[in-house]
């Protein structure tokens, strides 16, 4: 028995220092796992990109807020802080990457006053009359709306549509600055250092600044179509938003309520646009 | 040797962290993957007989790269419909592939599965994938024709911009060219959703306009 005893001490090593590497091994192996799980699809479930909206009204009667990011998780890389006054004057905060923010001022068509009433609607019918013939996406529009039977028999119709045109005109309007790189000049400029630190490159801002707009567009219009018709499915709007509209809509002023000057139409609220940073 | 026999299992463990080691591309891969590699290499077999003898090896990223072989095997290299995979399991599997790969850039994408799922046809087909990249490659060439069309705008408005005192009939000339190209781009919008109907009803004998229009509604973000 004695004999044994030195023996058993000497295999200990060896028994140790395999069970060591075995351990480290297994651990390796699932810490790799793990990794190239996280480093995987986020969206592989076919979950959906958008933020949750919260319209309230505050302060000033009518004010409504939105707010929106570029998308889920590691795209949620901007955020979009949008505040529309019922003059159709709207301020967007936009938070960068690096922190930075811009404020932008612009006036969109289609002012509070009048919208969904039946003076609104009959000069969205009027518009729409006379540009039928050269834009061929209202066509299809009002194709697709009338498939919805609320926005059928609420006899605004065609103040739908054109609510539809102008997101869909601000849409690609959004696509056309992006062309020619103008969204954020100021901020990327001015911060490019802090930019780059955060992200890729200036093109991934300029993406995800493209990616805000465009969700932000389409919000405005998804609360306005909800507000004339009440519900709106999510499927309805997808249809309208495969619509091609190449033309810049004409605001909706009413005859006798001519404000002093008059509203942009979307190209020229771009150009409008007013952008500083916030200290 | 005998007299140490800690230096015998020093060796067994430096021998098995080497197999480990080579092997863990196995160890990683789910039952699916395996299954994958099986489908893509048995539809490859003719062109690369090597591919048998690895077939325990392939990563992910193999797959990956033999789900191009796969489909870039058209013989007039436009159309899917020349190539011999066209409609077979290897075809969905590398669609698969390449799908989800493009899913990390375009999370958009995931619009796509969400609404072709929601057919029954397309739930039934078990080409699901097929069809999808089929949207994308038609989203893209959609993608493709609004930033010419902008673009010829853009500089048309930058041409007249620059010379204000052009003759104003060669403006409208100009003008005229101008929109005479875009229309004629237009016009594969058109031709764009014709094939897309025709592949939806070769996959899934068809489908109704309106998932058409919600599949055309996706933009793909990589300005």
């Amino acid at each position: 028995m004695k004999m044994k005893e030195p023996q058993a001490k000497k295999w200990m090593l060896p028994w140790v220092l395999l069970i060591l590497v075995s351990v480290g091994m297994v651990g390796w192996i699932w810490r790799e796992q793990r990794l190239a799980a996280k480093g995987g699809v986020p969206w592989g479930s076919g979950q959906g990109t958008t933020t949750p909206l919260s319209n309230h009204v505050y302060g000033i009667q009518g004010v409504i807020r939105r707010k929106l990011s570029s998308g889920d998780g590691k795209w949620a890389r901007m955020s979009l802080e949008s505040d529309e006054y019922p003059s159709g004057i709207v301020s967007n905060v936009y938070e960068f990457p690096s922190g930075s923010r811009t404020v932008q001022v612009l006036e969109l068509p289609g002012a509070e006053r009048w919208f969904g009433t039946q003076d609104y609607e009959e000069m969205a019918k009027q518009d729409f009359l006379t540009r039928v013939a050269e834009e061929k996406g209202l066509g299809e529009i009002k194709a697709i709306l009338e498939e919805f039977p609320p926005a059928r028999e609420s006899g605004l119709l065609y103040s739908g549509i054109h609510e539809v045109f102008v997101a869909r005109a601000e849409f690609r309007e959004v696509i056309r600055r992006s062309l020619l790189k103008v969204l954020n000049t100021h901020q990327v400029v001015a911060h490019k250092k802090a930019l780059f630190a955060t992200t890729d490159n200036s093109s991934s801002v300029l993406k995800d600044r493209v990616r805000v707009e465009q969700k932000y567009y389409q919000r405005r219009c998804q609360d306005r179509l909800k507000r004339l018709y009440g519900a709106f499915p999510e499927a309805v709007f997808q249809r309208l938003n495969s619509v091609h509209i190449w033309g810049v809509p004409k605001p909706l002023i009413l005859p006798s309520n001519q404000p002093s000057s008059p509203p942009l139409n979307p190209r020229q609220s771009g150009q409008r646009e007013a952008t500083k940073k916030i200290p | 040797m005998m007299t140490k026999p800690w230096l015998l299992i020093l060796l067994a463990c430096l021998f098995s962290t080497c197999w480990i080691l080579d092997r863990r591309h196995v160890f990683e891969r789910t039952p699916e993957e395996t299954r994958d590699s099986f489908i893509l290499v048995t539809a490859l077999i003719g062109r690369r007989p090597e591919l048998l003898k690895d077939i325990q090896r392939l990563s992910k990223s193999d797959l990956e790269s033999l789900s191009y072989s796969v489909t870039s095997s058209s013989t007039d290299g436009n159309s899917n419909r020349t190539n011999r995979f066209w409609m077979s399991d290897a075809w969905e599997v590398a669609s698969r592939y390449q799908f989800n790969r493009d899913l990390k850039h375009h999370p958009e994408y995931a619009q796509i599965l969400s609404i072709l799922t929601e057919e029954k046809a397309v739930r039934k087909s078990s080409k699901l994938y097929t069809g999808a990249m089929g949207v994308t490659r038609i989203l893209w060439g959609h993608r493709q024709v609004v930033e010419d069309i902008l673009k010829r705008e853009i500089e048309l408005e930058k041409s007249l911009s620059e010379d204000p005192r052009m003759d104003p009939v060669r403006v409208a000339m100009e003008r005229e060219w101008v929109g005479e190209q875009i229309e004629l781009r237009k016009g594969s919008f058109q031709s764009m959703a014709e094939s897309l109907r025709e592949l939806f009803v070769d996959l899934y004998g068809g489908l109704p306009e309106s998932t058409l229009q919600r599949l055309m509604s996706i933009e793909p973000h990589a300005w």
